[in-house]
């Protein structure tokens, strides 16, 4: 059974919104014209990352002269220690290999944003501490 | 391992919502001084700009509606007083660059500005709230004034040196009679990190910082600094009663400096003939290490395996949260990486013992 996070036009782009999934809080947001969802807790160091994470397109440096935005990789920055996840996978930007954010599939139906209940991509356990 | 025991938490920032809160706690003078024309005021903290960072440097929790980070009492209990089950938490600033000014006299007026207003908005608040004494160093005449007149207020539980004064690491001779007046209140000396840091044309030994990546991971070496200096020119045995916490600075360099200094000792004698115990026997006596940034290996083992080459290491170390700035490290995570036996000593009893503190009050009696 997907959980409800609210209707589509509840949703402002790039600002999280909170839902309980199976007991587990789960992160909703809008960016651009799809949805994504992922677990409120930092693989790092177990930071409430979907409650007060900031969402914004990854940035990249082509070379030493130049930062620019990558538009269509939206990431999710950890409101502790600035690590940062791609929403659409839940990789760690810097190290791909390292601990993945836990990533929920999103779907629409009838303008209703709902999140099915398990982890997946993503999906590795938040090692403790 | 998890810790459900009171904690002393050694390194948290508070500050005022706006520069305008302080200036009722200065003279006319300094506020006439520091109030442009257009009545805005001149920013008391230098510009970010020189090691900026593009999210900032505080938790994202942790900005209040109103104000900045750490100027919100309320928000402080409900995200480290209370959850973490603090005993006691060190406020001090954020971080007090203010005492680093050029203009000594205005440090000085700032410095004591600050400090009346953190006894007069803080510490009356929560029994839990202790304070460490801000006090400039470019004229330590000042800063012995400032800790005869406000050491002994019982909210007080040690001297705060953040700035670098005269340009000269905290050992020089300069700087002893603050020491002398610390030690003769029974007050410990806190020294934390950014002073020489923090402002434009920071150094570190090899030079300019070029930015905040150098910065923040070279933090360690002004303090390595800070302890070689005071340990060779005597400090420790000037002034046997003197105790002083490093703060901010991460553990994991302790044992490689203990043991540079106690080869070098024995060779290097005769510029430092007042140094007659080994180093280590100094810092174990007298220096107090805060946790915070806890080094991080590969693998969890790998810092309990660094700290064990250090005996007696445990009676050094005293936990951190650094809140509200991002890089802060939670219970839980310093509890996972430090074993289970070192616990209540990390956590409360050796800062309670380094700041005197009164023993916990029973969660029975507590309000």
């Amino acid at each position: 059974m997907s959980a409800d996070a609210g209707s589509v036009e509840e949703f402002a782009a790039g600002v999280p919104r909170i839902v309980e999934v199976d007991g587990v809080e789960v992160a909703v947001v809008r960016w651009g014209d799809r949805f994504y969802a992922f677990r409120n807790l930092c693989p790092h160091n177990r930071g409430p990352i979907g409650r007060w994470g900031k969402i914004r397109s990854r940035l990249i440096s082509p070379d030493r002269l130049r930062l620019d935005v990558d538009a269509e990789t939206p990431v999710v920055i950890c409101p502790w220690h600035r690590w940062e996840f791609q929403l659409q996978s839940g990789r760690p930007v810097f190290d791909p290999a390292g601990p993945r954010l836990s990533t929920f599939a999103v779907e629409v139906e009838h303008g209703r944003v709902r999140v099915r209940p398990k982890a997946r991509l993503g999906g590795a356990p938040a090692p403790d501490g | 391992m998890t810790y459900t025991g009171p904690i002393v938490d050694t390194d948290v920032h508070h500050d005022w919502p706006t520069d305008a809160a302080i200036l009722p706690y200065l003279p006319k003078k300094w506020r006439d001084f520091i109030t442009l024309p257009e009545g805005r005021l001149i920013p008391l903290k230098p510009a970010a700009i020189y090691y900026p960072t593009p999210d900032g440097v505080y938790r994202m929790e942790t900005y209040p509606p109103e104000g900045k980070p750490g100027s919100s009492y309320e928000l402080m209990r409900d995200q480290l007083l209370d959850p973490l089950n603090v005993e006691c938490a060190i406020l001090g600033y954020d971080v007090g660059q203010a005492a680093g000014l050029p203009n000594i006299y205005l440090a000085s007026a700032l410095v004591s500005a600050m400090n009346d207003w953190t006894i007069d908005q803080w510490l009356g608040r929560d029994r839990r709230l202790k304070a460490s004494l801000l006090v400039q160093t470019q004229s330590p005449d000042d800063a012995v004034r400032e800790i005869e007149r406000l050491g002994r207020h019982p909210g007080i539980v040690s001297v705060l040196l953040v700035m670098l004064g005269m340009s000269r690491p905290f050992g020089h001779p300069a700087y002893h009679p603050i020491y002398e007046t610390a030690a003769e209140i029974g007050l410990p000396v806190n020294i934390h990190i950014a002073g020489t840091t923090a402002l434009p044309g920071a150094q570190s030994v090899g030079g300019h910082l070029g930015n905040r990546f150098e910065r923040h991971t070279l933090h360690t070496q002004p303090t390595e600094h800070h302890l070689t200096s005071l340990i060779t020119h005597g400090v420790f045995e000037k002034y046997p009663a003197l105790r002083v916490m490093l703060i901010e600075t991460g553990i994991s360099w302790i044992p490689w400096l203990l043991y540079e200094m106690d080869r070098n000792v024995a060779g290097l004698r005769a510029e430092s003939p007042w140094v007659k115990r080994l180093p280590s026997e100094y810092f174990r006596e007298h220096i107090r290490v805060t946790t915070q940034p806890l080094d991080v290996g590969p693998r969890k083992s790998d810092l309990i395996k660094v700290l064990e080459t250090f005996p007696g290491i445990e009676d050094v170390l005293c936990f951190a949260t650094d809140y509200p700035h991002w890089d802060t490290d939670t219970k839980e995570f310093v509890a996972a990486r430090l074993p289970e036996h070192w616990a209540n000593r990390v956590f409360y009893q050796n800062a309670a013992s380094f700041y005197q503190l009164a023993p916990p009050v029973p969660a029975s009696l507590a309000t």
